[in-house]
């Protein structure tokens, strides 16, 4: 990959990656870290990987790199913090739209079922891509994004109802 | 398959069960139900209609003929799996047939794939990421311009220190009254370096065989502060000194700087900005380091805690702004050299083989 190349790539991939690790920390900073984090990964790679498959190389870099974070992040987690997470959530609150009602009910998904949902929805990728990027295998892949969709339509059901 | 008769119905049932019969297979499996009614009773059975979707599902639309007991749906599972199936883009013709049909006849198969329907996100094209700029790599071309640059700069502050350590030996002859004949500027650079190993305040510099080292200390302000990052903007960093006779320059600053006195001032590889955030020299300094790597060698970045990291953010200053300085290294492909440069920026030491 060329220097033109890699530029091209920031040009056109940066955004979609910063929106895939944004709504997964839910953090803007860290998303903007993790993003720089992973360009400058796919920049020491540029000898290895070509064009065609940075946009792969940049979701499969940010979502490991992303992983890493959340897990080392929880395990920095103190019992109290995430007592004090589970009385807010389980706290009845209002939303405003679909959109909002979303967004929560996608933050109480395990890690790695909120990332695939959002590689299949945001990006569009197929179940052998996402399995590619994830590292996970393919019936996996079809598990996890059918126990969000359930969950998601759950959570979202049951907020309708007491709406 | 053949047709269906009392002694070969189970298979046509759980080929209907798991929808995999064709349109003609289930009139002909309708029209034997019909034919008898003890055996559709089983089927009903099979079919679990005691499974939660049945239960809870509208009472008028329960269907009062065998077409439709055939069609309906045995469980809520599979109602989910189904609307999923086809959603997900995974669904065959049939089965995208069989839940029109179940969404038609059943309030509750309409509500459910309306519900997922609900589910897939969409994602919001206004939010970008802004600083793609810190991002961009620069061209080779301008690499090689700067470095061109960077020589000039570099070969004037060579001979102004030659010129100043001639000057100065010329003062302590003339001081001690002792007139020395006078010195040429191709000696004069090896006299620096004996001035160098006999103060002995340097641990990053050995006595080695020829060509000899040329040993230049940079004065280096720190950058960060641990409060206020903003207020430390400029930095003096470390350019590369061309010498055509070898390869082997060393560079180092060590702890205590100020007391060395082979001190030159180097030109700043980054430009400073006013008002420039921390974050923004990381990145900046991190592109600088990274166009390096590049080109010459590679390189990571690692910390004292982890065994290796790539980049370091404001954030990840942050974190371990308490803990040790973390520690750039940068390492040549060719490991035949082992001469290296190291080179402290704040907090951060570097060390860069040539």
């Amino acid at each position: 990959m060329t220097v033109s190349d890699y530029n091209e790539c920031v040009r056109l991939h940066s955004d979609g990656l910063y929106r895939f690790l944004l709504k997964n920390t839910k953090d803007t900073e860290k998303a903007k870290d993790l993003v720089q984090e992973t360009f400058t990964k796919l920049w020491m790679k540029a000898d290895e990987v070509s064009f065609e498959k940075a946009k792969s190389y940049l979701f499969t870099a940010g979502y490991h790199t992303l992983i890493d974070t959340l897990r080392k992040e929880k395990r920095e987690q103190t019992y109290a913090a995430v007592e004090k997470h589970r009385a807010m959530a389980s706290t009845t609150r209002h939303y405003s739209d679909l959109s909002e009602l979303l967004s929560e009910a996608l933050n109480r998904l395990p890690d790695v079922q909120k990332s695939v949902v959002l590689l299949r929805d945001y990006e569009g990728y197929s179940y052998e891509e996402i399995e590619e990027i994830t590292g996970l295998n393919a019936s996996q892949v079809k598990v996890y994004i059918y126990r969000a969709r359930v969950a998601l339509k759950s959570f979202i059901g049951k907020m309708e109802n007491v709406v | 398959m053949e047709n269906i008769h009392r002694h070969n119905y189970e298979s046509f049932f759980l080929d209907a069960l798991e929808h995999r019969l064709s349109r003609a297979q289930e009139a002909e499996l309708n029209k034997f139900l019909l034919a008898n009614p003890d055996l559709a009773e089983e089927f009903n059975s099979l079919r679990g209609e005691e499974l939660s979707f049945a239960a809870v599902r509208n009472e008028d639309s329960i269907p009062d003929t065998i077409d439709s007991l055939l069609l309906a749906p045995a469980s809520q599972k599979e109602v989910e799996q189904l609307i999923l199936r086809v959603q997900e883009g995974d669904a065959t013709l049939d089965e995208k047939i069989l839940l029109d049909r179940w969404s038609a006849q059943y309030p509750m198969v309409q509500k459910e794939r309306a519900l997922f329907e609900k589910t897939k996100f969409q994602a919001d094209t206004n939010i970008v990421f802004e600083t793609k700029d810190q991002l961009l790599r620069k061209e080779k071309g301008r690499i090689i311009a700067w470095y061109t640059y960077a020589a000039a700069a570099a070969a004037a502050l060579l001979v102004g220190l030659l010129l100043f350590s001639r000057t100065s030996s010329e003062a302590l002859s003339a001081g001690n009254r002792q007139p020395q004949p006078p010195t040429s500027l191709a000696a004069a650079a090896p006299k620096v370096e004996e001035q160098k190993l006999v103060s002995g305040k340097n641990p990053w510099t050995k006595k080695t065989s020829t060509p000899p080292k040329e040993v230049h200390l940079v004065e280096v302000q720190p950058i960060v502060d641990a409060e206020q990052p903003e207020q430390h903007l400029v930095a003096e960093t470390y350019v590369p000194l061309p010498n055509t006779e070898s390869p082997t320059i060393k560079t180092e600053i060590n702890s205590q700087p100020q007391e060395e006195k082979n001190i030159l001032p180097m030109a700043p590889i980054l430009q400073p900005q006013e008002k420039q955030s921390a974050t923004k020299y990381y990145s900046s300094l991190w592109a600088f380091a990274s166009s390096q790597a590049k080109e010459k060698i590679w390189g990571s970045a690692s910390y004292p805690q982890e065994k290796f990291a790539l980049a370091f953010t404001q954030r990840e200053m942050q974190k371990r702004r308490k803990g040790e300085a973390p520690v750039i290294e940068f390492e040549k492909k060719n490991q035949s050299y082992k001469e290296s440069v190291r080179f402290r920026i704040g907090k951060f030491e570097f060390k860069k083989d040539l």
